[in-house]
């Protein structure tokens, strides 16, 4: 589980033999207008669901008993006492993870959907672990989180559905982000000051990252008020959420892509609205395209993986380079403050070796290291492999050009045992 | 380090409120133009670039106590500057605090800074001087640069001319944490001892980050001549 990576839940043999004949076609009505095969699809969907609280684990579980093809499901948190009063649990569930403890459930549910379960923070998880699926929901009052699961989607190009309640007015929201073009909208399109300034609040870090040096080490506290709901309306949420999903999947009825649906139980009415893409937002709007390398990468140059995610026609002086994990230094110091060119790459914790004069250790401060390196920058280095710049272990690259941001990865990452392939 | 003094600023009657409108001068347009032009990236990185850049530069051009090293929008924004500030030091195989003038900061700022709240100690880097002992700075060996927590938290998209104008109230010990029991913790847990111990140089300066007081009274004391910029 410390490698980012999603763990699989497994059931002990036998466990679900009289489930196992359990099909979904018993039950699956003849939906209005539908043109699809409907069984073919559940069967190939692959789902995530970001947060299983009150709405995600309703979500899961539901999504479980359609018998989708696989489902991922991910939470750092465990339940609570006061998990019983919205969440669908029982007492013997207090204590647990809620994200293995919900897969679990889903797998009971549904022996053929593959599913896999994250206990950690949503933040450690590798960022092409959602490659594999067919659409995101989120579902919780994290903001941070809400952003960071935007941002991947984003990248991926992969659809997210939004779920939230507001409690006190009796609300169910669900908005639902294509993610299909730049000008598509996101989450963070439609945040008010109000949310920036609830998202502000939400979180304080300790020193802790600071006084080691390890950077990604930031021991973040979150802040939040635990959502005022009660049980229905977070159902209420989940089943929206799911509707829309399968509307989308099935191509039932009016295309719900890049719309919010609300329902309020004072009054029963839905209201559906477009979402508009926000000019101010923050957010990178460019989805990735994604790209396998047959090579190792450390053994490709810069220039070879330029032409390979844009063609061999491609101006390779205009683009720009991002490893993750790793900087760039074009020169580093010694304490004695010699100057020593150096146009090699390196991870955070490591030194830079020695000075040729002194002796001395060297290191490069923040300001002058680069995470995204500019063709330019590197010069003559874009014919060099990139192992003899320092990179000895890299699955993946990023490549910039203009609106165009490629991923390129080994060919083998992915191929996966199971539904994951 | 040299005592070089800018030609007096003119502070806009707005201050710091008037940096986004004022006209920038030949020299500071001239730098700014430069370094934008070979921008890069997702087109509303580079606005912000170009905004932040817009405002370090007016910044640059109303106060005598900040002067800009080294500027870098191509990818991410790298900006390096001399803060004429006091800075409470503590040289290697001493007891006794040396309080330097002047400070190299080095602030770091990425995009995905605009959209998550950041740790205090994400931005700022002290290039020079070294052996600063100051509660909320890290000690790291240099010339790696010591880290300065600007606070238990930063907001989502903070401006570089906050973060300038947070680090110039750490430095003077305007503002200062020294509570190693706090929530958000110390980064110097000695230094921290020593300055409950030593309250009474706290604040190092009351000045303003506009002022020049402190400003003419260093020039006075070292009998410099204003050079022009």
């Amino acid at each position: 589980m410390s490698d980012g990576r999603f763990h699989e839940i497994v059931l002990p043999e036998g466990t679900s033999d009289e489930v196992d004949r359990v099909r979904r076609q018993d039950r699956l009505p003849e939906f209005v207008g539908l043109e699809r095969d409907a069984e073919a699809i559940l069967d190939a969907t692959q789902i995530a669901i970001i947060g299983t609280g009150s709405v995600g684990a309703n979500i899961a579980l539901h999504s479980a008993r359609l018998q989708v093809g696989a489902i991922y499901v991910a939470d750092f948190a465990a339940f609570k006492p006061a998990s019983l009063l919205t969440q669908p649990i029982g007492p013997s569930a207090l204590g647990q993870k809620k994200a293995s403890y919900i897969g679990r459930r889903c797998k009971h549910l549904s022996p053929k959907t593959k599913v896999f379960a994250w206990d950690r923070q949503f933040a450690d998880l590798d960022s092409l672990e959602l490659e594999q699926v067919d659409v995101v929901f989120v579902a919780g009052d994290n903001l941070p989180v809400v952003i960071d699961v935007s941002q991947r989607c984003r990248e991926l190009g992969k659809p997210l559905l939004k779920a939230s309640v507001e409690g006190s007015s009796l609300v169910a929201q669900v908005d639902f982000y294509s993610n299909a073009l730049e000008a598509s909208p996101c989450p963070v399109c439609s945040f008010t000051q109000g949310d920036w300034d609830s998202l502000n609040g939400s979180v304080t870090f300790s020193c802790h990252g600071g006084v080691n040096g390890n950077e990604s080490d930031p021991n973040p506290k979150l802040h939040t008020r635990p959502t005022m709901s009660i049980a229905p309306l977070c159902s209420t949420a989940a089943n929206l959420a799911l509707f829309q999903f399968l509307r989308d999947r099935l191509g039932l009825g009016q295309p719900v892509r890049d719309t919010a649906v609300e329902f309020c139980a004072f009054t029963h009415r839905s209201v559906v609205s477009p979402l508009k893409r926000n000019p101010r937002c923050p957010c990178d709007h460019q989805p990735w395209e994604l790209k396998s390398v047959s090579r190792r990468l450390p053994d490709c140059t810069f220039a070879d993986l330029g032409r390979f995610a844009l063609g061999d026609g491609v101006e390779t002086n205009c683009l720009s380079f991002e490893c993750p994990a790793w900087s760039y230094a074009e020169r580093a110091w010694c304490s004695a403050g010699h100057a020593q060119q150096m146009g090699t790459f390196f991870r955070s914790s490591q030194r830079l070796g020695q000075c040729s004069l002194c002796g001395g250790p060297l290191a490069c401060p923040k300001v002058y290291t680069q995470q995204i390196v500019a063709a330019e920058t590197l010069g003559d280095n874009l014919r060099r492999p990139l192992q003899a710049l320092g990179i000895t272990d890299a699955n993946r690259i990023l490549v910039r050009q203009a609106q165009r941001t490629v991923l390129l990865r080994e060919a083998n990452r992915g191929v996966e045992e199971g539904g994951r392939s | 380090m040299s005592h070089r003094i800018k030609k007096r600023p003119v502070v806009p009657p707005g201050g710091l409120k008037a940096l986004e409108t004022m006209p920038l001068a030949a020299e500071q347009q001239a730098f700014f133009d430069r370094i934008t032009a070979s921008m890069s990236g997702p087109q509303f990185w580079c606005a912000r670039k170009s905004s932040e850049a817009r405002d370090v530069m007016a910044l640059d051009q109303i106060t005598a106590r900040m002067h800009v090293q080294y500027f870098d929008v191509r990818q991410d924004i790298k900006l390096v500057i001399r803060l004429e500030t006091p800075v409470a030091c503590m040289p290697a195989g001493q007891q006794e605090i040396v309080i330097r003038e002047e400070a190299i900061l080095g602030i770091s700022y990425l995009p995905e800074d605009l959209r998550q709240p950041q740790p205090g100690y994400k931005f700022v880097q002290i290039l020079e001087p070294f052996d600063v002992w100051h509660p909320n700075v890290g000690m790291q060996p240099a010339p790696f640069g010591q880290p300065l927590c600007l606070g238990p938290r930063l907001p989502a998209g903070i401006r570089l001319k906050e973060l300038i104008l947070l680090s110039y109230g750490a430095l003077t010990m305007q503002t200062v944490q020294m509570d190693e029991y706090d929530a958000a913790g110390v980064m110097n847990w000695p230094a921290a001892g020593y300055w409950q111990q030593n309250v009474h140089p706290i604040p190092l300066s009351r000045a303003s980050f506009l002022d020049t007081v402190d400003l003419d009274q260093k020039e006075h004391a070292h009998g410099d001549n204003v050079e022009g910029k």
